[in-house]
């Protein structure tokens, strides 16, 4: 228990992020490769953070087209009405299906935004270098990265709507632009939370 | 303490390993298998040993891999409205997206209902063969890192749960009726999720590492 607190990094050793096999630092640390499984060693922070932000900033930029702009057009007897997210939801109300409802509002709006701000907090705490919560911040991140991917539910749901309402004069569904914006909202807050790496909210707190 | 700014003299890594969420080195343990281990600092899964694990994940990966074809072709299911039959499988909702010109979208379900899948299992079924018998054709240790990569863009599991999402959305307005290809989908889904499970990627990849040793030395 004399290393409790003693990080592979503080002690001149490092892990490889992929197949987690422990080895000695060589003194150029950006070019090694792991002995292993021959995956890239980077431990560089400033690169990671970059990258991090770059995404982060990007699919906030997204997620307002994502969710003020039409995500399907349905043609209903000659009558077209374009639904945004918000729409569908308060279809699946009015229609009593409460579950359905709370399901999308979940995966769709809610996921996101709390990705989004999850990753940023996190962010702006290592900058600020606040040394608190680092327990709760590291289950925050893993819980980040479990459920990003369900945000691609309505996605799916579209896919599936499209092939099978499209029964002529009667009644259509056509995707519409958000969906594309939604899509690159998930992709790229998935893509995010890969680029960062945690054992940054851990560095030089010992 | 030491920091991470001086350049410590580095100590011998055997029997110590680190955990991959804090970087906190830890003595290593030789467990038992059903075993899980936690890191003591940040709670994260250090190792989770399975039993007859290479074992479980060959056949389930090749049980997956038969049944992937299936599941992709037949029909998932059939709207029924007015005289006017529409059936639907996972390629059929890709084509009529990319035919109403949504491609980035297309490709990305495409990838992750398909492509990703597909991959993962066939990645599985590649690495479980070369440590079972202890063959060293191609690089497993290239194709488990894949896998690793790929694991959280396959979404099979997601699509089901937009397949029962549609589902209450269509049944009011229409007929909806379940056909085999549903069957085939949701075997695919439980061998999947648990070829996941069986998997010990500690273990796999020590035997990797052992492969890899005597090929060099």
């Amino acid at each position: 228990m004399a290393r409790e607190e003693l990080t592979a990094l503080a002690s001149g050793l490092i892990q490889c992020p992929d197949c987690h096999l422990l080895t000695e630092k060589k003194d150029s640390a950006t070019k090694t490769r792991c002995p292993r499984c021959n995956a890239k060693f980077c431990f560089e922070t400033s690169a990671s953070l970059t990258r991090t932000w770059a995404l982060l900033i990007s699919s906030l930029i997204l997620l307002f087209p994502a969710n003020l702009l039409p995500i399907m057009t349905v043609t209903y007897l000659g009558d077209k009405e374009p639904n945004t997210i918000m729409d569908g939801i308060e279809h699946f109300i009015q229609s009593g299906s409460y579950f359905i409802a709370l399901l999308i509002f979940v995966a769709s709006i809610l996921v996101p935004v709390f990705k989004i701000t999850g990753v940023i907090l996190i962010m702006i705490s290592i900058r600020k270098k606040w040394k608190t919560w680092l327990r709760h911040k590291t289950l925050m991140f893993r819980i980040i990265k479990f459920i990003g991917r369900w945000s691609m539910l309505d996605i799916f749901v579209i896919a599936i709507m499209v092939t099978l309402v499209n029964l002529g004069t009667l009644t259509t569904i056509v995707p519409a632009p958000a969906a594309t914006y939604f899509a690159g909202v998930v992709v790229l807050t998935m893509a995010a939370a890969n680029t960062f790496d945690s054992r940054l909210i851990w560095e030089d707190t010992e | 303490m030491a920091t991470s700014q001086s350049n410590p003299k580095p100590i011998d890594p055997k029997g110590l390993t680190a955990c991959p969420e804090c970087d906190l080195l830890i003595q290593k343990t030789t467990p038992k298998s059903g075993v899980k281990g936690l890191c003591p600092r940040c709670k994260c899964m250090l190792f989770h040993t399975k039993k007859d694990s290479v074992e479980r994940t060959l056949i389930l990966s090749l049980a997956g891999l038969i049944l992937f074809l299936p599941a992709m072709v037949l029909p998932i299911m059939t709207l029924n409205a007015m005289g006017i039959e529409r059936t639907s499988n996972i390629l059929q909702g890709i084509t009529t997206l990319f035919q109403d010109d949504f491609h980035l979208v297309a490709i990305l379900v495409l990838l992750t209902t398909v492509i990703v899948p597909f991959l993962k299992l066939l990645l599985l079924f590649y690495v479980s063969i070369s440590v079972r018998f202890k063959v060293n054709l191609g690089n497993p240790a290239l194709a488990f890192r894949s896998y690793k990569r790929l694991d959280e863009w396959g979404m099979l599991e997601v699509y089901m749960l937009g397949i029962l999402v549609s589902i209450t959305k269509l049944t009011d307005l229409a007929q909806v009726s379940y056909d085999i290809g549903l069957f085939c989908f949701v075997f695919l889904l439980i061998i999947t999720l648990f070829s996941s499970v069986t998997l010990d990627k500690q273990q796999y990849w020590s035997l990797i590492g052992r492969n890899v040793s005597t090929k060099n030395g």
